[in-house]
């Protein structure tokens, strides 16, 4: 019996020497990524002075990334904080800019229905717990219908002064990576155990700067198609890169 | 039957001294039975024949050698030697316990006068003067003198594996045979040598500024099998200790006691076969061997093949009585694959491009690309003169070095254009230099007081360049780096060393090392926002560095001490991370020991050590595995604990064991040194290990009478080790087995690692990688990679023995 309990001892010693955490810092928490779309983004006005309504809007994103640092958008301030008080860190993840620490990410490409009911798209998650302070996105392209080869495709309409234009249209993306990546995005969260992380699609800033009557004549239809050589697809490519396209929260 | 009047000068040397020191004057030995001595017949007159007799601790007579000079006709020397064999002392005294020395030993023939009374000879007179190296007391508890050949039975490789003989050491190997293994010791992740100073015979072997790590020290030159002794100094205690020494030091010495012609090859696992001669003549001394080591082999999975060679040749002269040289020639050439480590994820999922059996997912390899070449070529001479008052000891040295590695990390996540990062590194370097002390001895207060002094000097010029490395065909596509080195070390130290009373010692020294940086860098680039530039750019910097070191001993009673150190020391700058005129930054250790240490003899031979110790460093090194190599992350302090242990059970059969615990953490800003335990925990650094060797030496029954026979057995046990992110790495334990058995001049021997074919990570990080492919979209989230431990290998020998004719043993 006494050499049961021994073994029992040691069995648990070798456990307790072998189990529980490593002390070294930043655990790996479950979280949810949660991608949304403003409300506002089916029917808007921009800022030169078109209201447009959507009829339908799909997009596809691919590898969406969480980072420590803050973006090179952050107040001074920020960034002086980050230089005098450095944290020293493990290896636990890869910055490809100044992001820092990766705490968390999506690889797999979505192809999201904007306009649909309900959350285009939710993921459970594993990350790094800390503080997440900007985000960064690719855009992709996917041959499959609806998008076609776009990144991007609408329909909709869009009025002013009385004038209506029907329009539909997907937005393509140059070959180059740099040209697919949207970096920087700010965020203000923190990665714990359970936190929700919603990534937030403002499809009212595609149009921000377009200007449909510029569009060719309507086909069959009636739509009039966005080519990509028009002056609506090149705002349409910068809105939907830019600031505010994206936000999270 | 004539006697002769034995008129004897002693001079005591000592050879195997104990664990104690040698603070009260030195007991001669007392002859106590002498045998007739023939006066040779037909011969005539008088003669003398001097001999120097080696007197063992029990009191006998282990060796007699003719004196240099001696020129007595033959008939006198036969019948002094046959005289002087039947001799027999009481043993010399050290401190109260018995030990070997060499005397010088007159044997005079002439008509005898009438014995004394009682039939014994007088011994005319004693003079003592201590010749010999005096006995080193340890600096610290944890100064360990290892003697390789005493557990040689249990298989050990290479020369760096004679390290775990040592408390506390872990040896981890990432990327194959000609690689040098990372040392764990003491909480620190040493790397290839970054923390630990290695010399052999006082020749430094850490490279600095090697682009794979600053100090890489690769041992694969040194034939494990000829080395005499390595001394593990655990903590920068000694003011001997120099440049890398922040969390020990390890000293390799040459020698080959058993003389003669060993001829031996081996044949084993995954085609591996090996020869190796070793030959130390006769009648020369220890110092004087040949020893030549070829092997190849296919590695035990894929890409894991090697194959080279090592000679070493020295030889040893006394000049005089008192002074001796050495000079040693060595030649080494090795070339390797290697498989490197596999992200853990895609052995589980079978996506590594191997077989589909477990076996061949788990020592699969990512990029095959991977692999080294390793040569280093020198010749170093040791002058050492001892006399009963003064040790002096010089050693010159000069040897090139080429090393080029090539590794993968991290696949196809760092370059954009998807060509893959690989990486090439090579070290190209000329190093010479000096190394020297002098002790002097006095007694006062009826005991020896030792003042010693030492310097170093060193010069390195070389090159250190790393490229980046295609996928396809490995094609070199980017420079990272590409420096010419020149780089010289200074150093000396002086350290006193006093008994104010016999059962306490007190050391106390002090170290300055300096260190000049002349480098040229040719990777800028050559156009800035000023305008166009040259590609090259010269930066001169520099450094120095005062290091204090005390300790103390304090007998508490017979065969037990207790030990207590303090010391700080330093680690030179990589040249890669200075800038023009910057007083060059050291990393700074300062560390702190105590512990207790008990030897006893009887009943059964047995010691036991228990060591605390406490150590902070102001610049840690972590590796990093888009540069693979090591880079800062600030202070880091460690802390922790060993258990050691040795007793010989039975005659013939010897077991030592150690349990190691040790905590390494990130210092948190603002704390101090003593602040152990806060901050996150250093990844890697395994928190516990344990080990235990164990040996039998003795005779098997055979149809022809016994045969010799030897067996050893060694456990190694890492505990799991934490990763980043808060995750455990996995425990393992591996069992090495051994024996040997002589038939005549015929021994056959079979050493087995691995006993139980466990299966096992060797290496563990935690980091991003993409070996899926340049168009895959990589994770930049940290994963495991591992690199897996050998499995069961086993290794045939058969070695032919010629043995050093009697009468020609080493002197």
């Amino acid at each position: 019996m006494r050499t049961v309990w021994w073994w029992v001892a040691v069995a648990a010693l070798w456990g307790c020497i072998a189990c529980g955490t490593s002390g070294t810092g930043e655990e790996v928490v479950p979280f949810t990524l949660a991608i949304e779309t403003d409300p506002v983004g089916r029917r808007f006005t921009t800022a030169t002075g078109w209201e447009v309504e959507l009829e339908e809007a799909h997009i596809a994103l691919g590898a969406v990334t969480l980072y420590s640092n803050a973006p090179p958008t952050a107040s001074w301030m920020e960034r002086l904080r980050g230089w005098f008080v450095p944290v020293a860190h493990a290896h636990a993840g890869f910055d490809e800019y100044e992001g820092g620490t990766v705490r968390g990410e999506l690889l797999e490409p979505v192809v999201l229905d904007l306009l649909g009911e309900g959350r285009p798209f939710e993921a459970a998650l594993e990350g790094i717990a800390g503080p997440v302070r900007s985000v960064s996105l690719e855009l992709r392209t996917v041959a499959a219908a609806p998008l076609s080869g776009a990144h991007a495709r609408v329909r909709g309409t869009a009025s002013r002064d009385g004038e209506v234009i029907r329009f539909e249209g997907g937005l393509a993306l140059p070959a180059d990576a740099k040209s697919r990546r949207v970096t920087g995005i700010p965020a203000e969260l923190t990665l714990a155990d359970g936190a929700e992380v919603r990534l937030v699609v403002h499809p009212q800033r595609w149009f921000a700067d377009a200007d449909f009557s510029s569009l060719p004549e309507a086909g069959e239809g009636g739509v009039r198609p966005i080519p990509t050589d028009s002056q609506v697809h090149a705002a349409w490519y910068l809105g939907a890169r830019g600031w505010g396209a994206f936000t999270v929260h | 039957m004539r006697h002769p009047i034995a008129l004897v000068l002693v001079c005591l040397l000592a050879l195997c001294p104990p664990a104690g020191a040698a603070g009260q004057a030195p007991q001669p030995p007392r002859l106590v039975e002498q045998p007739a001595l023939i006066y040779p017949p037909g011969a005539t007159g008088a003669a003398e024949v001097a001999f120097v007799l080696v007197i063992d601790e029990a009191g006998r007579v282990a060796e007699a050698r003719l004196r240099e000079d001696e020129a007595a006709p033959a008939p006198f020397v036969e019948a002094a030697r046959a005289f002087v064999a039947g001799l027999r002392f009481e043993p010399a005294l050290l401190e109260g316990r018995p030990v070997a020395v060499e005397v010088e030993y007159v044997v005079r023939f002439a008509p005898p006068p009438a014995p004394a009374a009682g039939g014994e000879e007088p011994i005319a007179s004693f003079e003592v003067d201590v010749v010999g190296e005096a006995p080193e007391e340890p600096v610290a508890a944890g100064d360990f003198r290892l003697a390789p050949r005493a557990w040689a039975e249990v298989p050990r490789r290479d020369a760096e594996d004679l390290l775990t003989l040592a408390p506390g050491v872990v040896l981890r190997n990432h990327q194959g045979v000609g690689h040098a293994s990372a040392v764990f010791l003491r909480g620190f992740d040493a790397g290839e040598g970054q923390d630990i100073e290695f010399r052999l015979d006082g020749v430094p072997l850490n490279e600095v500024s090697n682009p794979h790590g600053h100090g890489y020290a690769d041992t694969h030159f040194i034939i494990p099998e000829l080395v005499e002794e390595v001394r593990v100094i655990e903590g920068p205690f000694d003011p001997a200790q120099g440049d890398f020494a922040v969390a020990g030091s390890a000293h390799y010495r040459l020698g080959m006691a058993e003389r003669g012609l060993r001829l031996q090859v081996g044949y084993g696992s995954y085609d591996a076969q090996e020869l190796l001669v070793l030959w130390g003549p006769g009648a020369e001394e220890e110092g004087t061997f040949v020893g030549v080591r070829l092997r190849r082999g296919d590695g035990f999975g894929v890409n894991r093949a090697y194959g080279g060679a090592t000679a070493m040749a020295g030889l040893e002269r006394r000049l005089g009585d008192r002074t001796r040289l050495r000079i040693v020639g060595h030649s080494h050439s090795l070339r390797f694959d290697s498989a490197g480590v596999v992200r853990a994820d895609d052995f589980r999922a079978g996506r590594l491009p191997c077989g589909p059996s477990a076996d061949e997912q788990f020592f699969c390899a990512a990029d095959e690309n991977q692999g080294g070449a390793s040569s280093r070529h020198g010749v170093y001479a040791v002058l050492e003169r001892l006399t009963g008052k003064r040790e002096l000891r010089q050693v010159a040295w000069v040897s090139t070095r080429r090393l080029r590695l090539r590794e993968d990390f991290t696949g196809w996540l760092l370059d954009e254009e998807g060509r893959g990062d690989g990486t090439e590194q090579v070290y190209d370097a000329v190093t010479m230099g000096l190394h020297g002390s002098l002790a002097m001895h006095r007694e006062l207060l009826g005991r020896r007081q030792t003042l010693t002094v030492g310097y170093d000097a060193r010069h390195d010029d070389g090159t250190a360049t790393v490229r980046r490395l295609a996928r396809a065909g490995g094609v070199p596509y980017a420079r990272l780096l590409d420096n010419e080195l020149r780089i010289t070390q200074l150093g000396a130290f002086a350290s006193l060393e006093l008994r104010p009373v016999e059962w306490i010692t007190l050391r106390g020294g002090l170290r300055l090392d300096s260190f000049s940086f002349d480098v040229v860098d040719n990777n800028r680039p050559t156009e800035t926002r000023s305008g166009v530039r040259e590609p090259s750019e010269g930066m001169d910097a520099g450094g120095m560095a005062l290091q204090p070191r005390i300790s103390s001993r304090v007998r508490l009673v017979e065969g037990l001490d207790w030990l207590a150190a303090f010391g700080v020391g330093v680690r030179s700058s990589d040249a890669a991370a200075l800038s023009e005129g910057e007083f060059a930054p050291f990393a700074r250790v300062q560390a702190v020991e105590t512990g207790f240490a008990w030897e006893r003899e009887r009943p059964l031979a047995h010691g036991l050590r228990v060591v605390g110790f406490l150590t902070h460093v102001d610049r840690d090194l972590v590796f990093d595995e888009r540069q693979a190599r090591n880079l800062f992350v600030g202070a880091s302090t460690r802390h922790g604990a060993l258990l050691a242990a040795r007793v010989a059970p039975v005659a013939g059969a010897e077991v030592q064991g150690s349990v190691t615990w040790a905590e390494a953490h990130l210092t948190p800003q603002g704390a101090g040194f003593f602040s152990p335990g806060e901050g996150p925990r250093l990844p890697y650094v395994p928190r516990w290990s344990a080990r235990v060797d164990a040996v039998w030496r003795g005779a098997l029954p055979a149809f022809a009478g016994a045969l010799p026979a030897r067996a050893g057995a060694g456990l190694t046990w890492v505990g799991a080790r934490p990763l980043p992110n808060e995750q455990l790495g996995e425990p393992y334990a591996t069992v090495d087995v051994g024996a040997r058995v002589r038939w005549g001049m015929v021994e056959a021997g079979l050493a087995v690692e691995n006993l139980f074919d466990a299966r096992y990570h060797q290496a563990e990080f935690a980091y991003p990688s993409n070996f899926a492919g340049p168009d895959a979209t990589p994770s930049r989230l940290a994963t495991l990679h591992y690199a897996a431990g050998a499995p069961l290998t086993m290794l045939a020998t058969v070695a032919l023995i010629l043995e050093a004719e009697e009468g020609q043993e080493s002197r």
